[in-house]
């Protein structure tokens, strides 16, 4: 493009129009309703209402970041993350919703920017949290899956392993039958989980007499690359696999 | 299991019963009621309603819900939204034409384009794909009645209407 062409009438106009779509307003009943550029993790927009008391003014999310968490059943997990939004935020949450009280006409953008940001802060933090919660299920679902194919009291949960470095890891299972040691880690396809696998199957692999590191994800292909990335250090199944495969790891670790 | 969605969005469907709009001291009331398919109530197979009790005839989510071992809050696999106050943005993922593009107004998120960009995000109930919905929907019976045909559940247009209510400002 050239530089002549870059604050152009028509260029500036494709932008202020853009800028001006990014917020806009309703009067409902008596409230005014301010959808704001934020984006929940859903792809909806984050609205906060506006309502008129005397000479001030209320800003509210009226419950729409709880409603968005509760679209993931994370309504609890939200309430706990939202009184610790609220306080940093020096605003008010009652249970459902975020709330500053007694705004003044010249306080009103940055409530309404203030509440609108808790309302999306809060429930991003909870998606994060539900995922947390979603990992220690796979530990769960990985532990009861090892005691089907092998017995129970083979088993070891979050077992501490030595590395190489002498950082003491946990690992999610360790299976230890007839001589042989297994270490079994679920692992999600996300970049963070593959390396803090990858990084604690290195470390103990590295050891004098290491068990063998078996790393159990979904689906190998959603892994692409990465599955690379993490065979280095660990023989890779799938969730699916037959129960030979369990036995098979076993036998030549 | 997980492996059920595809079957449990193709399958005809019917709600097992009609339960009543209840609250929890919320602005949001819910609908919510177990789902049979060919005369069986499915475990941890749900279909919910949700309204804003201060809007009358608008903003309400109807949603396909599975509640599983591996996902026991029961996250949704499918999403109506009639006449939504908020917009929405699929941000860079789905249909081109609709990347980075506000979707004001009704939208579905269907189950089918979302499980082709992410299984593993439909069984956690994240849902980022939308699709306008340009069919004129008027009223509560209108958004029943295109509820039970995309959701396949023959029996959605005999939920009650939602007890809205005006609110009581300051």
């Amino acid at each position: 493009m050239a530089i002549a062409d870059q604050n152009s009438a028509a260029f500036q106009e494709v932008v202020r129009t853009a800028v001006s779509q990014l917020v806009s307003h309703t009067f409902e009943s008596g409230a005014a309703y301010v959808t704001t550029p934020l984006i929940y993790p859903s792809g909806g927009c984050v609205v906060v209402r506006v309502e008129q008391a005397a000479d001030s003014y209320v800003v509210t999310d009226f419950g729409a970041g709880y409603e968005e968490a509760q679209l993931l059943n994370g309504g609890d997990t939200y309430r706990r993350v939202a009184i610790g939004v609220a306080q940093s935020c020096g605003v008010v949450f009652d249970s459902f919703s975020f709330l500053v009280l007694k705004v003044s006409s010249s306080q009103l953008s940055g409530a309404i920017a203030t509440v609108a940001n808790c309302s999306h802060e809060a429930v991003s933090k909870t998606t994060e949290k539900l995922n947390e919660i979603k990992a220690l299920d796979d530990n769960a679902i990985l532990y009861e899956r090892l005691s089907r194919v092998f017995e129970a009291r083979y088993i070891a949960k979050n077992a501490e392993i030595l590395g190489a470095s002498n950082h003491a890891w946990k690992v999610s299972s360790l299976v230890t039958l007839g001589g042989k040691k297994v270490a079994f880690e679920p692992v999600h396809k996300s970049l963070m989980s593959i390396a803090s696998v990858s990084l604690k199957f290195g470390d103990i692999s590295a050891t004098d007499n290491a068990p063998g590191t078996v790393a159990v994800v979904y689906q190998k292909h959603e892994l692409g690359t990465h599955l690379s990335l993490l065979s280095r250090n660990a023989k890779v199944i799938e969730q699916s696999a037959g129960d030979q495969v369990f036995h098979r790891l076993l036998q030549v670790a | 299991m997980s492996a059920d969605l595809p079957r449990f969005w193709t399958a005809d469907k019917q709600l097992s019963v009609f339960p009543e709009w209840k609250g929890n001291g919320s602005e949001f009331m819910r609908f919510v009621a177990p789902i049979d398919i060919d005369s069986i109530t499915e475990q941890g197979l749900f279909f919910t309603a949700k309204v804003h009790i201060y809007s009358p005839d608008s903003w309400v989510t109807f949603q396909l819900e599975y509640q599983s071992r591996d996902f026991p809050k029961g996250p949704p696999f499918s999403r109506f939204e009639w006449k939504p106050k908020a917009p929405h943005n699929n941000k860079g993922l789905g249909p081109h034409e609709l990347r980075h593009t506000y979707i004001h107004g009704t939208h579905f998120h269907p189950f089918d384009l979302n499980w082709q960009h992410s299984e593993v995000k439909v069984r956690r109930g994240e849902l980022p794909i939308a699709l306008p919905v340009t069919q004129n929907i008027e009223t509560f019976k209108e958004a029943l009645e295109f509820t039970q045909n995309c959701f396949r559940i023959n029996n959605v247009v005999d939920i009650p209407t939602p007890p809205w209510t005006a609110k009581q400002w300051l």
